[in-house]
């Protein structure tokens, strides 16, 4: 016994090395030459399994194995450090950080096997435990927490088993038998660690990005490390970005310097065709040189700032530039893709063009300090920021002449490292980021960008204003048309929430998006509502003024996509190019919040997470039909559970006839015990089974001689089988007899007709 | 607990055990379970503590007991000046001879009755134990063997214990088993008292009906009954609880067990069967524990009903 209590622990301290090993190997798998990685599992495997049997046969023969511990040890470690010599050597090199934490899982597991004593064998559990917690920690992906779970729950079986004498001792006096106390104290400790989990789940959201900088990358040599990430944010930026010129380290370098840099004007300009310019400016008469110069500086510089954005533009020149990605990139965005960065808001439509009226502009803004970093938060979202965990994503602006920050939805406030001047930022009066009192935000500057997350149940709450505005900017059949397409489109959706997805949803549908298709007629709205072919900006302007008809108000804004195809994987953020100017719609929420919508095809929406609370709602709401029909057959089978347990019982019964009669013995006291206990009569735990079985068949009001005559004979026969020495084999026959009218004779309906007193 | 069993009907033993049950219920109207347990006792050779009122038929029983087993009867009235010697024996100096001779004590016999073992002092109680337990009988370095079927009846009084020096709990372990006879019931009373008013005819000389060799048989017959590994664990178990049980002060010692063990058997053999199951367990541990346990409480049965209640009997699997 004690022998064997030593083989099992020896064998779960095993198993728990091995799963270990094996996340490391999850985390290594993906970075690494497969070979050389399959090379080194089976090697270590080939080395661990003699020693490990070898250990057992010298347990069993009761000898001990210390004299050879340090080679068996040694052979053990070896395939890992061997394994990255010839990987280095065949020129598929291993991260030095991963063969650290692969030779400290050898390392568990040779303490594992090796192990006489139960400090070793603990040794070896904490080993394995910190490197399964810490790969988990440092993996990219999410599911490797199933790693950390199953150590855990392993983890508790093996030390419950270790103890386990001392517990049942201490539940002496409750300990029934039927569940045990094992899988009962492992499924408590599971369900433990599953609500602390969750409860915790979203107030630390990003400590994976705490942990981004801690595995240094050590550096962009070549020879040795694909693994190695130029990391954002990380202690060896700057030597990474000596060599890898995209990185996000801060560089001194000329390579920037040269190259053009272009303001969104001319961006817009380039890809969807510069505006028609209604030569206003002939009508002046003659002016004084002096002021024609600052009249054109004027008229330059608006053209630069952009500060109206207009509907009716020119088809855009072809280019046959061919331009590689990472040169061009206009900013680098280190976040979520698939997102717009916007950088200008227009909310006045005037027929053509669309202009902004509003004034949002904030000098001042808070000041808040989270631990090293100094943050400046807008003052109407600084209370937000602090109550919900703002999504925080980097973005490095390389080559735009512009003051103003591209920033994504709901940006509540800004940090760069090292600024702590409160002149820095300012919000405009159109409610964008911008840096104040410069010619262009210096190129290479990172930005943290701290944005709030939106629940969709927020979103579900829209409501929509008593005015409707709409001004009569647009001749009147094309209002008309807009107005019944409004119409034939909400149809059968109550909420506003709901009518405008499904606005927003026949636009990207039944409407095409084509850059190329503007021809420069002087209706661009009514164009695009008829050929239903036209570029992002008309789809937006459309947008806006449908979501107006609808009671909301909207707003067109422009910047920039993040092209989900643009990602960088090795480098780990998106390059945003020139072409990427986008226009799209934003929707007020509340006075503090704007939320943006995509109606143009072909780019991703905006995703709004839906809370737990929603989703269970929803899908309550869809399947509530097969939720009530499940209820009812439940509810059916609950209330005729005796008639078909009977039968059933009575089938399992009949099937056994060819078992050996000791086998039926103990499957008709079975049957016997399950009709009692459904019937209510369930045996107590000490009481022995005759009694319980002579007792419970003589207190029946009619027939009871009958039945207990057939319980004595069964019992005698159980005894016999069970509990005496010798069985007669020759009987056979009449045993089975005896069996069947016993199981017979104590059907479910004759133990209810008794007396409904409790068997004591 | 009562199991639920008439003398004809299930127990299809040895007849000697049938008649001598039939003897014994002649005298003792109305306890047949208690003189089955007593039966039980004289095939496990182990010895009776009665804890009982006066009066209920004790030294009758004794008496048809020795009578059915063909044996001697003694009877010892244990008061507090009872020496040693009166209960063993002594040598005492023959004038004629000019030698010792040995003069036998009570115990040189085949059924003895001591009543109010209670009441006698300590030095007294441990000579007639040590007897119980060896069956041999030491006098001036010279032993003396006892009969080997010896059989004692020990009483005690619940009422009145005043004077008295109970039994300290290492020497109540060398009883088997503790029983209470109690008052009869009514139908039986009435016929006792019917017995009592009618002419009995003179019983005949020889009222033997289990011969001492006889009894010697069975009870070497009974030792070798075999007990399953399963009985085997959960008298185990039973017993380990008893020693961790936190209102139980005192559990029941190996010797307790091997009693425990050898009762069942016994138990066994009256039931007819050749093996022993748990409810033969079951059945005989309230007289087995109530000797031997020392609880915090004074409800020793519900004591031991708990404790039944809360180990797993063995299952038919």
């Amino acid at each position: 016994m004690w022998s064997m209590q030593r083989e099992r622990k020896r064998i779960e301290a095993v198993v728990l090395a091995v799963l270990s090993i094996s996340a490391v190997l999850y985390l290594r798998y993906p970075l690494e030459a497969h070979w050389l990685l399959i090379g080194e599992v089976v090697a270590l495997f080939a080395c661990a399994l003699p020693v490990l049997v070898f250990t057992f046969r010298s347990q069993r023969a009761g000898r001990p194995v210390w004299s050879q511990d340090w080679w068996y040890a040694a052979a053990i470690l070896a395939p890992p450090v061997l394994s990255a010599i010839v990987g280095r050597i065949a020129g598929q090199s291993v991260a030095n950080e991963m063969v650290a934490l692969s030779v400290s899982g050898a390392a568990a597991l040779a303490l594992a096997i090796l192990a006489s004593s139960d400090r070793v064998r603990g040794m070896s559990l904490v080993s394995s435990g910190f490197l399964v917690l810490f790969t988990t920690s440092i993996s990219d992906h999410s599911q490797s927490v199933a790693f950390a779970v199953v150590w855990m729950v392993l983890c508790v079986w093996h030390l419950v088993a270790n103890h386990w004498e001392r517990l049942e001792l201490c539940a002496a006096d409750t300990v029934h038998r039927r569940v045990g106390i094992r899988p009962l104290t492992v499924c408590l400790a599971v369900t433990l660690c599953l609500i602390g989990g969750l409860s915790v789940k979203n107030r630390f959201g990003n400590s994976s990005r705490l942990l981004w900088g801690f595995m240094p990358t050590s550096g962009g040599s070549s020879w040795s490390d694909p693994s190695a990430r130029s990391g954002v944010g990380d202690g060896d930026a700057a030597i990474a970005a000596k060599d890898h010129a995209d990185s996000f380290g801060a560089v001194e370098s000329e390579l920037f310097l040269e190259s053009t840099q272009s303001t969104l004007f001319d961006m817009f300009s380039d890809t969807m065709g510069p505006p028609k310019r209604v030569k206003k400016w002939e009508r002046r008469q003659s002016i004084a040189s002096a002021d024609v110069q600052e009249s054109h500086q004027r008229l330059s510089k608006s053209e630069k700032g952009g500060r109206s954005f207009s509907t009716d533009r020119l088809p855009p020149k072809q280019h046959r530039k061919l331009s590689d990605a990472v040169g061009n990139a206009v900013v680098q965005w280190a976040g979520p893709s698939g997102i717009r960065l916007a950088m200008q808001r227009y909310d006045t439509f005037d027929g053509v063009d669309w202009t902004n009226t509003a004034d949002q502009h904030q000098d001042r803004l808070a000041r808040r300090q989270f631990g090293d970093a100094v943050w400046f938060l807008c003052p109407t979202r600084a209370s937000e920021a602090t109550e919900v965990a703002p999504e925080v994503g980097l973005l490095k602006v390389l080559r735009l002449d512009s003051t103003r920050i591209p920033t994504p939805m709901m940006t509540a406030g800004l940090h760069i490292k090292d600024v702590d001047r409160q002149d820095f930022f300012a919000v405009d009066k159109d409610g964008s980021w911008v840096m104040p009192g410069r010619d262009q935000i210096p190129p290479l500057t990172v930005f943290n960008v701290a944005s709030i997350p939106l629940m969709e149940d927020q979103l579900c709450r829209l409501t929509t204003t008593s005015t409707v505005e709409w001004s009569t900017v647009l001749s009147s059949d094309v209002q008309q048309q807009l107005s019944g397409l409004v119409r034939e489109w909400v149809r059968g959706h109550d909420t506003p929430y709901e009518q405008l997805g499904s606005v927003i949803a026949h636009l990207r549908s039944d409407f095409t998006f084509d850059r190329q298709a503007s021809s420069g007629s002087g209706d661009p709205i009514g164009e695009f509502l008829h050929k239903r072919r036209g570029g992002d900006h008309l789809f937006a302007t459309v947008a806006a003024l449908m979501a107006r008809e609808l009671g909301l108000q909207a707003r067109l804004v422009s910047g920039f996509y993040v092209r989900p195809s643009a990602i960088d994987l090795a480098a780990g953020h998106t390059n945003v190019l020139p072409t990427d100017v986008h226009t799209w719609v934003e929707i007020k929420l509340d006075p503090q919040r704007w939320f943006e919508v995509e109606p143009t095809p072909g780019y991703q929406p905006p995703r709004y997470r839906p809370s737990p609370w929603l989703s269970a709602q929803r899908f309550a709401g869809l399947y509530w039909p097969v939720a009530a029909g499940g209820l009812l057959v439940l509810g059916t089978l609950y209330m005729t559970r005796l008639i078909w347990l009977e039968w059933l019982l009575v089938a399992v019964w009949s099937l056994s006839r060819l078992w050996k009669p000791r086998r039926r013995l103990a499957l008709a006291m079975r049957i016997v015990e399950t009709r009692a206990w459904l019937v209510g009569h369930a045996r107590p735990v000490g009481r022995p089974q005759r009694d319980w079985l002579l007792e419970l068949s003589s207190l029946t009001q009619t027939t009871g001689d009958q039945r207990q005559r057939l319980a004595t004979q069964f019992c005698d026969l159980a005894d016999r089988h069970f509990f005496g020495q010798s069985i007669r084999s020759d009987r056979t026959a009449t045993e089975h007899h005896t069996m069947g009218e016993f199981v017979s004779a104590l059907r479910i309906r004759s133990l209810k007709t008794r007396s409904p007193e409790r068997i004591g | 607990m009562t199991m639920v069993l008439k003398p004809g009907q299930a127990s299809t033993g040895n007849d000697c055990l049938q008649r001598l049950r039939t003897r014994l219920n002649g005298v003792l109207l109305g306890k047949t379970d208690e003189i089955e347990m007593v039966i039980a006792c004289l095939l496990a050779r182990g010895h009776l503590l009665l804890d009982d009122l006066p009066g209920t038929g004790k030294t009758s029983l004794a008496k048809a007991l020795a009578d059915g087993l063909g044996g001697q009867l003694s009877r010892i009235q244990c008061t507090p000046d009872l020496l040693p010697s009166d209960v063993t024996g002594f040598n005492l100096f023959n004038q004629k001879t000019r030698e010792f001779e040995f003069h036998p004590g009570p115990v040189f016999a085949d059924v003895l009755l001591a009543d109010e073992l209670n009441r006698t002092t300590p030095r007294t109680q441990s000579a007639l134990l040590e007897a119980m337990a060896e069956r041999q009988v030491t006098i001036d370095a010279v032993p003396h063997t006892l009969s080997p079927t010896f059989f004692v009846i020990a009483t005690q009084n619940p009422i009145d214990s005043h004077g008295a020096y109970p039994l300290p709990e290492a020497q109540l372990d060398r009883f088997t088993i503790k029983m209470k006879i109690g008052y009869p019931d009514r139908a039986s009373q009435l016929q006792i008292l019917e017995a009592a008013s009618t002419v009995r005819e003179p019983m005949s000389a020889s009222n033997t009906v289990f011969s001492l060799t006889d009894l010697a048989r069975e009870q070497q017959r009974v030792e070798s009954i075999p007990v399953h590994q399963r009985v085997r664990e959960y008298i185990v178990d039973l017993v380990e609880a008893t020693r961790s049980d936190p209102e139980i002060e005192l559990g029941v010692s190996p010797r307790g067990m091997l009693h425990w063990q050898r009762i069942a058997q016994a138990w066994a053999r009256i039931q007819g069967r050749d093996f022993v199951t748990p409810s033969d367990v079951v059945h005989v541990a309230r007289p087995v524990l109530s000797v031997r346990l020392l609880t915090t409480s004074n409800d020793v049965d519900g004591v031991i009903d708990r404790l039944l209640s809360t180990i797993p009997a063995p299952e038919y699997r």
